[in-house]
């Protein structure tokens, strides 16, 4: 296994060099991010906002964080970078001389999940690093708070790539598009599923319930070990399920 | 040693496709000898390498590798089995001193040595990414991995086509070497058959997914021939000895087995050695003539209903 992994890394390379820049860029966004918070036009553009009573203290504080958040996003994102690695061997036709080689089938399955699920640890340290050094250098949020969302970041890259990988086993390296896309749909789907209430609430009354943010927030301060549990639990099961698609389909992926 | 003479033995082995059949076919490669794999494209000698390599599932029947089955260690048996397709497999990007760093965190008795000494000897680079590099380049540079494990089976899926004759030969030099070792096996899939000439010492030929001829290659040789003669001549011959006929303006030209004992009964006709390629053909054309008289034939009947 030890062997495709290697062949995976080579696959990659390009990848991780980009993958380095755009942590890098990330981090000084970050940090011009939380100067401009303290001192810059961020600051004077917030303040003015509780002045004229567009928002509160409070409301600041979330955007603040939610802008934050999504800067974690990004350097996890690249998980779906595993995606190049399907279709590289496609295009070498390595599968025919995979299947001469002396790994087997659960062993090959495997080194794709950890392939993919490279990016995800890098990100998640990167993202780490980086907490610690923020959590210093502003107030809007502390190093509890930033690990939180670390983990639900995490979480959900763990989720798409269990299902990127999964799709890709069922559909074949033929239709890489179309893989790419239906974790995101099969998220889409899930999350509207779980909240067809409030949605229907929507429908019925035209009013957004603006709690809504704070609850996911408060979500993922409090529970995202929660949701990393789940994740585990998605991958292991795409893991089994991958094994025994790709048995099935022996000599077509 | 282990109990097993053959190395490789396929047992009514049967994969359906749909629209292609490998239909119950059978045979075996004693340890140490060079099975010529012979057949026109799409005749199943793939596959059947693809089964071998436990790469595909098969619908029915046995396949056991040195003595073992490939349902029971499949990836142990590939450790002992070097590879050949006739598209490289690896990745452009990948230089060859990259697949050695594959390749030894593969194989467990994967020899470095050896394997930079074949990239020497075939005059390959080792830092240059392998999508620059020529089809003889490619195919020497699979060699070269398919040798440095100390596989006592090497298969090999048409190394020798589209390669320029230099080449060819080249590739024919490495494997005699290679089989000079008793212990070592050779399965050569090629729709050439001048180099299944050269090398083999069995032959066995696919046709449509079914096993059409198989046996020892010169016993084969020496027992077909080219009977030449006229037009109305064909009739006389007895239809046992009759493979198939090509007829033309000029005369006829059959395809006989049992030449010797055909040469007795007919000692005023000419009967010529056949080469594996005119084999072949012959062969191939009595199952067409055969295949299309079956259509007529369910047609007929079907009408006669």
């Amino acid at each position: 296994m030890k062997g495709l992994l290697v062949k995976d890394f080579y696959c990659l390379r390009k990848q991780y060099g980009i993958f380095l820049m755009t942590i890098i860029i990330v981090f000084v966004i970050s940090i011009m991010f939380v100067f401009s918070c303290k001192y810059g036009n961020i600051n004077k553009g917030f303040e003015s906002m509780v002045k004229s009573g567009m928002a509160t203290g409070n409301d600041i504080s979330y955007i603040a964080r939610i802008a934050m958040a999504f800067c974690f996003l990004i350097p996890m994102a690249l998980t779906g970078n595993v995606m190049e690695l399907f279709v590289d061997d496609r295009d070498a036709g390595f599968g025919k001389l995979a299947g001469a080689l002396p790994v087997s089938i659960r062993k090959r399955v495997m080194s794709r999940f950890i392939s993919g699920m490279i990016f995800t640890v890098i990100g998640c340290m990167a993202d780490i690093i980086m907490a610690a050094v923020l959590s210093r250098l502003t107030d809007i949020i502390t190093f509890k708070n930033y690990f939180a969302i670390i983990i639900t970041f995490a979480s959900l890259m763990i989720m798409y790539l269990s299902f990127l990988i999964l799709y890709a086993y069922i559909l074949g390296t033929e239709k890489m598009t179309l893989v790419a896309v239906l974790p995101l749909i099969t998220g889409v789907v899930a999350v509207l599923l779980v909240n067809m209430k409030r949605l229907i609430g929507f429908i019925h009354n035209g009013i957004f319930d603006a709690d809504i943010i704070k609850m996911l927030f408060n979500f993922i301060m409090n529970k995202s070990h929660l949701m990393f549990v789940a994740s585990l639990v998605i991958l292991a099961a795409s893991y089994l399920l991958c094994v025994r698609i790709s048995d099935l389909k022996r000599g077509v992926i | 040693m282990s109990g097993y003479q053959n190395a490789v033995e396929i047992k009514n082995v049967t994969k359906d496709y749909g629209d292609f059949k490998l239909d119950n076919i059978s045979f075996s490669i004693p340890e140490g000898n060079v099975c010529g794999f012979i057949g026109q494209n799409g005749a199943g000698k793939t596959t059947t390498i693809q089964l071998l390599l436990d790469a595909i599932r098969r619908d029915s029947g046995n396949i056991y590798v040195f003595g073992n089955s490939i349902d029971i260690d499949s990836v142990e048996i590939r450790e002992n089995i070097g590879v050949v397709f006739d598209e490289m497999g690896f990745h452009d990007f990948m230089t060859a001193k990259n697949i050695n760093t594959m390749m030894k965190n593969i194989y467990k008795q994967w020899d470095e040595k050896v394997y930079f000494d074949y990239l020497d000897r075939f005059k390959l680079p080792v830092k240059k990414q392998c999508g620059s590099f020529s089809r003889g380049m490619r195919m020497k540079l699979q060699i070269a991995t398919a040798l440095s494990h100390n596989a006592r089976l090497l298969i090999m899926d048409e190394p020798t086509s589209g390669l320029d004759p230099i080449a060819r030969n080249e590739i024919i030099q490495i494997l005699r070497e290679y089989a000079v070792n008793e212990e070592h096996t050779v399965l050569l899939s090629s729709h050439i058959t001048t180099d299944i000439e050269k090398l083999a010492d069995d032959v066995v030929f696919i046709d449509a997914g079914r096993i059409i001829l198989n046996g020892n290659k010169d016993d084969i040789l020496e027992s077909h021939g080219i009977l030449k003669c006229k037009k109305d001549e064909v009739s006389l011959i007895d239809n046992k000895f009759i493979v198939s006929e090509q007829i033309s303006s000029f005369g006829a030209e059959v395809l006989v087995k049992n030449r010797y004992a055909c040469k007795k009964m007919y000692p005023e006709m000419v009967i010529e050695p056949a080469s594996l390629e005119q084999i072949m053909i012959y062969y191939i054309n009595k199952e067409n003539v055969q295949n299309i008289s079956d259509r007529n034939g369910g047609i007929n009947e079907g009408t006669a209903c």
